[in-house]
């Protein structure tokens, strides 16, 4: 089945109304960017597959529910990023809720120093993936999940905030540095 | 275009080059286990999107039905075999010569199944001499007085009603049937292994019968053929209270089926936060 010029909207209700290939479309359309997205924000790879198969899980049980008038990838990563602080909430990685606060910042936050566990290893910084690998760790939580949430999902601006429901300006001002940033830690590496 | 936003799209592109060395991808049984699942869901939706009921779910509801109908005809039938048969008065003689009577179309070709329920009271002869009018007229009291077989009902009760102790006959054909249907199904259950009767059990809900065949210490742990355990078969038809029995049993609830899908996940992908939180207190998150 050719999958050209569909869009994920129309494969959506395609398997909201039984036809399963529609789904196995989808899902190799946008495999890699969840996964990556999850990868790079809980930093362990049986973590990220549990993840991986939470999220899909979620996205096959809920297709009937989906809103067209919404994008597709904005709803995915959405339920990527819920599902995502729901395992840390939920002590999934040992981490304590009361030790590191309720809001999703924090929670990230404490992720990102994780000694050993983090988005991406310190050690990881001999060569040019490293070096993205280590800056992208060293951003401020906030400022990651906004920008892989950009550069992943490929979400406009408005859409990072509606995912990670902050104001259109506090969003602009998170890409920004997390850009700023990113471009300073490479330098540097460079 | 400003500098910046010059800027912004080259660190874009840069990220986007090198993202994919980085992290990998998802195992394949990941893969396989997310596709197998689209597929399961995909069956529960009808042409609107809107889920249905799965064969399991009808499987569940037959398995049930069955069940039910053993456990009526058993309550029907067991007192008749078990109590022994009263001194007929006059009135019940006479009924039961009725009830004989109204069968006795059958006798004739005895091996072939009654053709009408004989509980109607058509064709009723005259009341005896000993029998008050009113002990044969009430409704409610046509079905009963069948116990003690009279001659000509004996060949209709012989094919009828397989257990027949005691010289009983099941009566009328209805409860011929589902004492017979009763017996089989009694006998097929007792023949599967303690794992099949287990997943039944499990799938059904059936917390006694769990509880009864946990005393037998089956393998807890025995798989269908598509790989599902009990705690699965649980899981999936939303036995919360079965779940928690099983884990208590000892139950592994690490055992994927054989798409690879445990039944935790299955659990989480169909929503159920109560299991989910069940299998959260043995440790399994």
């Amino acid at each position: 089945m050719s999958d050209a010029g569909e869009t994920d909207e129309s494969l959506i209700e395609r398997y909201a109304g039984g036809e399963v290939a529609a789904f196995d479309i989808l899902y190799h359309r946008h495999e890699m960017r969840i996964w990556r997205y999850l990868m790079r924000q809980v930093g362990n790879r049986a973590t990220a597959e549990e993840l991986m198969q939470e999220v899909w899980f979620a996205v096959a049980r809920d297709a009937p529910r989906f809103q067209p008038r919404a994008r597709f990838t904005t709803w995915l990563f959405t339920v990527a990023r819920n599902r995502m602080l729901d395992a840390v909430r939920s002590s999934r990685r040992t981490l304590s809720l009361e030790a590191v606060g309720y809001e999703s910042g924090a929670l990230l936050g404490r992720l990102s120093t994780e000694p050993g566990s983090g988005p991406l290893a310190a050690a990881m910084v001999h060569d040019e993936h490293g070096a993205l690998a280590a800056a992208l760790a060293q951003l401020p939580a906030e400022q990651r999940d906004a920008f892989l949430l950009q550069v992943e999902g490929e979400l406009s601006i408005e859409e990072v905030a509606g995912v990670t429901r902050s104001s259109f300006e506090t969003t602009k001002s998170r890409l920004r540095y997390a850009r700023s940033k990113l471009r300073g830690l490479l330098r540097e590496h460079a | 275009m400003s500098g910046e936003a010059r800027e912004d799209q080259a660190l874009d592109a840069r990220y986007r080059r090198l993202a994919a060395h980085e992290v990998g991808a998802p195992s394949e049984a990941t893969r396989r286990a997310i596709l197998a699942q689209a597929r399961v869901l995909s069956a529960a939706f009808d042409s609107r999107g809107m889920p249905r009921r799965t064969s399991r779910m009808r499987a569940g509801a037959a398995l049930f039905g069955a069940l039910a109908a053993s456990v009526v005809a058993g309550l029907i039938v067991m007192p008749r075999w078990t109590l022994s048969p009263a001194p007929a008065t006059p009135a019940q003689a006479v009924v039961r010569v009725t009830a004989a009577e109204s069968a006795a179309p059958a006798a004739p070709s005895a091996k072939a199944p009654p053709p009408a329920p004989a509980l109607a009271p058509v064709n009723l002869p005259a009341p005896s001499v000993a029998a008050p009018p009113v002990a044969r007229l009430r409704p409610q009291e046509q079905p009963a007085p069948v116990a003690d077989a009279a001659p000509q009902a004996a060949p209709v009760a012989a094919h009828a009603a397989p257990p027949a102790r005691g010289g009983a006959d099941s009566g009328t054909p209805s409860t011929t049937a589902l004492a017979a249907a009763s017996a089989r199904i009694a006998t097929a259950a007792a023949l599967q292994p303690p794992g099949a009767r287990l997943r039944q059990a499990a799938e059904a809900g059936d917390l006694s019968q769990l509880e009864a065949l946990s005393q037998e210490h089956p393998d807890l742990d025995a798989r269908d053929a598509l790989g599902r355990t009990a705690l699965m078969l649980a899981t999936l038809n939303g036995h919360a209270s079965a779940v928690a029995a099983l884990l208590a049993y000892g139950a592994d609830p690490r055992l994927a089926d054989a798409q690879g899908v445990t039944p935790l996940a299955a659990a989480r992908a169909a929503g159920n936060g109560e299991i989910v939180a069940i299998f959260a207190r043995y440790g399994v998150r």
